[in-house]
């Protein structure tokens, strides 16, 4: 089809725009604008986003509470305690290597009657699972750390159009974050420390909780938003 | 094609934008003066008389301002006002009961073909196909200056028009087909 005419109005369009409108329309127009502006701005509107940037900082706040409380004890006493002897905490629960070494540190005032040469047996054996126990819980780091990079990534291309919102977020993760690099730092010193692995599968763990949730706030966001655009061409 | 550039192109944060919903008194009338012969002549094409559309784009500024919470950056500053602006106008014309679909009586079920257009032998100048279009029926004025000025496709069209796909298409081909001829008769007067 010949599209000589489409071809002309688009390479003349600012041509064709060459009416003006009156110039005291701007009069009339801000007569009706600004007695309206002036009530309005003495409230501080909550919209959607000042709502979930609330309470993704409340969020953080309720975490970074809960986050200290879990820690402290354990850095106060980090080597005393061995993985065998610590109360069942959900990882030891899953971990069938620590289920075998449970019961022999339980029996301890038994074994104590035995021959020393046992004793150093089972130090041996305890140090071996250990090492297990370190093994796995390395693995289950990896396999956190993997989900929390694969949910930032799902963040970042949601919030795309929202900036500003985005910035918020990574602040908050980016805060768990530099806690984690340094629960890291501390444990590249001491080996064989259990405590610090825990506290860092529980900041990832909680990386995620913070992540999911953000995504959570984003799909409601979106969603909101877009009814609230076909609203707005509807009635204006 | 420019409203289309404008919604793929990525959008930025309007500082102008953020100033107005603040409620800056300057940035109101900055707004003002970068859009509103645009806007203007979109809505003259569009509902074809001068006061009628002065007084439209006198509410579409009012509107947009009071409504600018929700403007969002889905699209640019400009193409969510233009939009605003095409709203009103087409609403302007059901009020006074005009037609925005146009049935020519002399060649209903025919679509022009590339033959009758017979555009090659035209000459195109920006004062004649201005007074061509401003001589079109609504309907016809209507679906044609939304696509060959504003640069919405058909579909968008039947959108803003609450018709069928198909009826857009062929009013848009009848449109040109009149506008071609309106324009050839007035070379030749």
């Amino acid at each position: 089809m010949s599209n000589r005419l489409e071809q002309f109005i688009k390479n003349n369009r600012e041509a064709f725009d060459d009416d003006t409108p009156s110039s005291k329309l701007w009069n009339n127009i801000e007569s009706r604008i600004i007695p309206e502006k002036k009530i309005g701005s003495a409230v501080v509107k909550m919209n959607f986003i000042r709502w979930s940037a609330a309470a993704a900082a409340l969020v953080l706040i309720v975490l970074g509470i809960w986050f200290m409380m879990r820690t402290k004890p354990d850095n106060n006493t980090p080597e005393k305690e061995v993985a065998g002897v610590k109360p069942a905490t959900p990882e030891q629960k899953r971990n069938d290597t620590i289920t075998t070494v449970a019961p022999q540190t339980d029996n301890k005032s038994s074994q104590q009657l035995a021959a020393t040469t046992a004793d150093r047996k089972k130090e041996v054996r305890e140090t071996d699972a250990v090492t297990d126990l370190q093994n796995d819980t390395k693995e289950e780091m990896v396999h956190y750390a993997k989900l929390v990079e694969i949910k930032q990534r799902e963040l970042k291309t949601m919030t795309k159009d929202e900036p500003l919102l985005y910035k918020q977020f990574a602040e908050d993760v980016n805060k768990l974050d530099s806690v984690y690099h340094s629960l890291e730092n501390k444990l590249s010193k001491k080996q064989n420390s259990e405590e610090l692995l825990e506290a860092m599968i529980q900041n990832l763990q909680l990386q995620m909780q913070l992540l999911n949730k953000q995504l959570g706030i984003i799909k409601q966001l979106n969603h909101s938003k877009k009814s609230a655009y076909e609203k707005a061409y509807q009635s204006i | 094609m420019q409203a289309l550039l404008e919604i793929t192109a990525p959008i930025l944060h309007d500082e102008l934008v953020e100033k107005c919903k603040q409620g800056d008194r300057k940035s109101y009338a900055e707004i003002y003066r970068k859009y509103s012969k645009a806007m203007y002549n979109t809505c003259l094409r569009i509902v074809n008389h001068t006061g009628d559309a002065e007084d439209i784009l006198q509410d579409a500024f009012v509107d947009a301002f009071a409504s600018l919470e929700s403007f969002q950056y889905k699209s640019t500053f400009g193409a969510w006002l233009k939009r605003i602006v095409i709203n009103k106008s087409i609403n302007h014309l059901r009020k006074k009961k005009m037609d925005l679909i146009d049935i020519d009586k002399t060649a209903v079920g025919e679509l022009p073909n590339e033959e009758t257009l017979d555009e090659k032998d035209v000459q195109l100048k920006v004062d004649e196909i201005k007074k061509a279009v401003k001589l079109l029926p609504n309907g016809y004025r209507t679906v044609l200056t939304l696509y060959l000025f504003e640069g919405y496709d058909h579909e968008e069209i039947a959108e803003i028009l609450r018709v069928s796909h198909a009826t857009v298409r062929t009013q848009y081909m009848r449109a040109k087909q009149k506008l071609i001829g309106l324009i050839k008769q007035g070379g030749l007067s």
